[in-house]
């Protein structure tokens, strides 16, 4: 059967749609600083996904602990073995 | 009334064109991606980022967010509040990304829900060389 004569309809799917725009950040309009909270839940998704929680050469923000933060990471799961 | 429940991402793209069916007002993302090369410092042409949610009940804030790969500050970062009126709804989320990428790397396109991170999105950016 050619497309053009197939009687198939699809259909709307109905469900809502909400589009939005955002804001950009650079040096004239720098963004918020991140916070412990933010950058923790950051750590957290980077270390499952990445298998590291934050890149190399990585400088936290004034104010944050770094190392506290690192202590709160679920450890790495050990090397697959032989 | 019920609690609030945050919503499962069922999807998370990053495409170049978004085009809304007249009648259906269902989509087609043209050119789904996860690399361009832009000049650096520079910025490219607007594309989208589109998420599907469901399983949510009350209102829901999402923050889509991108972040830098040496830094991890953001450069992109758009706020809106949905409302579930039901379990079984899903609701199309749409966000316009207008922004300057700094450097080179593996930057991180992040869809929060309700203040936790529900999807991520490696995207990589490239320098366009010789233009």
């Amino acid at each position: 059967m050619s497309i053009a004569s197939d009687p198939t309809v699809f259909e709307s799917l109905d469900s809502p749609v909400h589009e939005f725009t955002g804001v950009g950040y650079g040096p004239d309009n720098p963004a918020p600083p991140l916070t412990a909270d933010t950058l923790l839940k950051l750590m957290r998704y980077r270390q499952k996904v990445y298998g590291k929680p934050l890149p190399d050469g990585y400088v936290p923000p004034p104010g944050i602990d770094i190392e506290e933060l690192l202590k709160q990471l679920p450890p790495l799961p050990p090397p697959p073995g032989p | 009334m019920s609690s609030p429940v945050t919503p499962v991402v069922r999807g998370l793209y990053v495409c170049e064109v978004l085009e809304k069916h007249p009648v259906t007002g269902n989509f087609t993302l043209h050119n789904c991606f996860r690399a361009i090369k832009v000049p650096l410092p520079g910025t490219p042409r607007p594309f989208y980022v589109v998420a599907y949610l469901a399983d949510g009940a009350g209102e829901v804030g999402c923050r889509t967010e991108i972040t830098r790969p040496d830094t991890l500050t953001t450069i992109f970062k758009s706020d809106a509040v949905i409302r579930f009126s039901h379990p079984l709804e899903e609701q199309r989320l749409v966000v316009k990304v207008e922004c300057a990428f700094p450097v080179a790397g593996s930057y991180d396109i992040i869809l929060w829900l309700n203040g936790e991170l529900a999807a991520l999105s490696p995207l990589a950016v490239k320098p366009l060389l010789g233009v």
